[in-house]
């Protein structure tokens, strides 16, 4: 049942997402076309390196995007009239929650390989196009000497192969978040829907989703604390120059959080819902 | 054997409101059931219960012996009293998906009724009429074969032709030895289907007989309900 579960799940959160992946991938596409043109002026300079600023800022937005469009989904699928097709089904809510969790951090780790994909494009774009009115501006001046010192890596802009030793490290890391960052979503989710709360739900689901946020941090760090090691909160330093012992027991203390919200989630769901 | 329903001092409260409390029923199998009772009575909460819609609620519910879960929701089709079909899916798709999930559903027979009930398989939900959402609906719940079908008034702001066609797809298409729960107001066109009347009020159960029982004692259906419920002006 749960493969049937995912298969629909799938198909009612692709319908409303497939639409976010294709603007992405049409934007990239228009900012790599930029970089096909052999004579680069000013002109075409100045819309490239815009339209692949905007890249990088739409890669950004699609991720908020992502997050917006996936709980809507999940909220209608659960809580709204169509809850009363979903709970009539035979199946357990533990299926039901891990379908929506799975589809849900699937659709997100697409989300999030499309907008990395999406800088990766923009950057590899300035590389070129930069590499390229380099190449023209010197012909030009009769300057082809001095091509090094005016090239994309002369101005410190990350090489692929740079760029992919990175990814490699944010994906674990990414992974690992995006796992409780799912959970927090879904467990305030069902508890807005849960009495007393389900009176206010736009008072509450703040008030939570701050709340989740707070107990997250203040656990790892009581757990760090308790097992004697700084444990790093910086998202963005996760992994990166620390001790890969404090990475694991992050990852761990995340995961165990994760598991307890899962079966919290679950006991709400089978024990504490009254659809209206 | 079990009866199909049992519930056991189940109170279901929406806060400090109680709608139900301390329900004691048993409901044998292959019967029709008549589910009556004053707006707000608590029969749409009472079906929400026996189809996991609602499951914040206190004391035991068993369906086919079993407390309500997978499993019970596998042998009971529930037909609410609103439309909960995806609007973008077609008359098809909202087959298929139950194909997909329901053991017990006859697709050849729903794909018939379909046809006989004049719906186009390519249709999406969000064109149809309410009309046609229904029939829609009553033919997904009825091209089961279960043991329990729990219909939340299916004849509610119908007219009367449709009435009459709605109680012939649900009593035409009911398997053997099935058992049907359904809430109406219609009490005077009905109670010659029902075999028996559930009433409800007051937060309690105030009847249940078979309808047979209750004519022997020379009332009509109508006359008990009115003396059960009283009007209060």
């Amino acid at each position: 049942m749960l493969a049937k579960l995912l298969k629909n799940d799938f198909i009612q959160t692709g319908r409303m997402y497939l639409w976010v992946l294709g603007i992405g991938v049409a934007g990239g596409g228009i900012g790599a076309l930029f970089t096909l043109k052999q004579d680069v002026g000013t002109g075409t300079l100045i819309i490239a390196l815009l339209w692949n600023f905007l890249l990088m800022l739409a890669a950004a937005a699609l991720e908020a995007t992502a997050i917006m469009v996936i709980m809507v989904s999940t909220n209608r699928s659960l809580f709204t009239e169509r809850g009363y097709l979903t709970f009539a089904l035979p199946v357990s809510t533990l299926e039901m929650l891990a379908s929506k969790f799975i589809s849900n951090v699937l659709f997100m780790l697409l989300s999030i390989a499309e907008a990395v994909g999406l800088v990766v494009v923009a950057i590899m774009n300035v590389r070129r196009i930069i590499n390229k009115a380099a190449d023209s501006l010197l012909e030009n001046m009769n300057m082809q000497g001095m091509k090094e010192s005016f090239s994309a890596e002369a101005m410190g802009l990350p090489t692929f192969a740079e760029f992919m030793q990175f990814l490699a490290y944010l994906l674990v890391v990414v992974v690992v978040f995006l796992i409780l960052a799912m959970m927090i979503c879904l467990f305030v989710l069902t508890i807005s829907h849960v009495r007393p709360f389900q009176a206010k739900p736009g008072l509450w689901i703040p008030i939570f989703l701050v709340g989740c946020a707070v107990a997250c941090q203040q656990i790892i760090k009581l757990t760090g604390t308790y097992l004697k090691i700084n444990v790093n909160l910086n998202l963005g330093r996760l992994g990166a120059g620390e001790s890969p012992t404090i990475n694991m027991v992050t990852a761990i203390v995340m995961l165990g959080l994760s598991a307890v919200l899962f079966f919290v989630t679950n006991y709400m769901l089978s024990k504490k819902i009254s659809l209206k | 054997m079990h009866d199909i329903i049992t519930l056991k001092q189940m109170t279901k409260a929406y806060g400090s409101k109680v709608v139900l409390e301390n329900i004691d029923l048993s409901i044998p199998r292959g019967s029709i059931v008549g589910l009556m009772g004053p707006n707000g009575c608590g029969k749409t909460s009472m079906m929400k219960i026996l189809t996991g819609m609602i499951n914040d609620y206190s004391g035991i519910v068993r369906i086919d012996g079993q407390p309500v879960g997978a499993y019970s929701k596998s042998v009971t089709a529930y037909l609410p009293d609103r439309s909960y079909l995806p609007q973008w899916m077609n008359a098809k798709q909202c087959v298929n998906y139950m194909a997909d999930f329901y053991r017990d559903f006859d697709k050849p027979k729903a794909m018939k009724m379909l046809e006989a009930f004049q719906l186009e398989p390519g249709q999406r939900v969000k064109t149809m009429s309410k009309g046609m959402q229904e029939k829609l609906l009553l033919l997904l719940t009825m091209s089961r074969q279960a043991k329990l079908y729990v219909l939340d008034e299916p004849l509610g702001g119908v007219d009367p032709s449709a009435r009459q066609f709605i109680m012939d797809t649900i009593l035409h298409n009911r398997p053997e030895n099935s058992t049907i729960l359904l809430s109406t107001h219609m009490i005077y066109d009905m109670e010659r289907v029902f075999d028996f009347a559930l009433m409800i009020g007051k937060r309690q159960v105030l009847l249940f007989d078979s309808v047979a029982n209750l004519e022997a004692q020379g009332k009509t259906l109508n006359e008990l309900f009115q003396e059960v419920f009283p009007y209060v002006g």
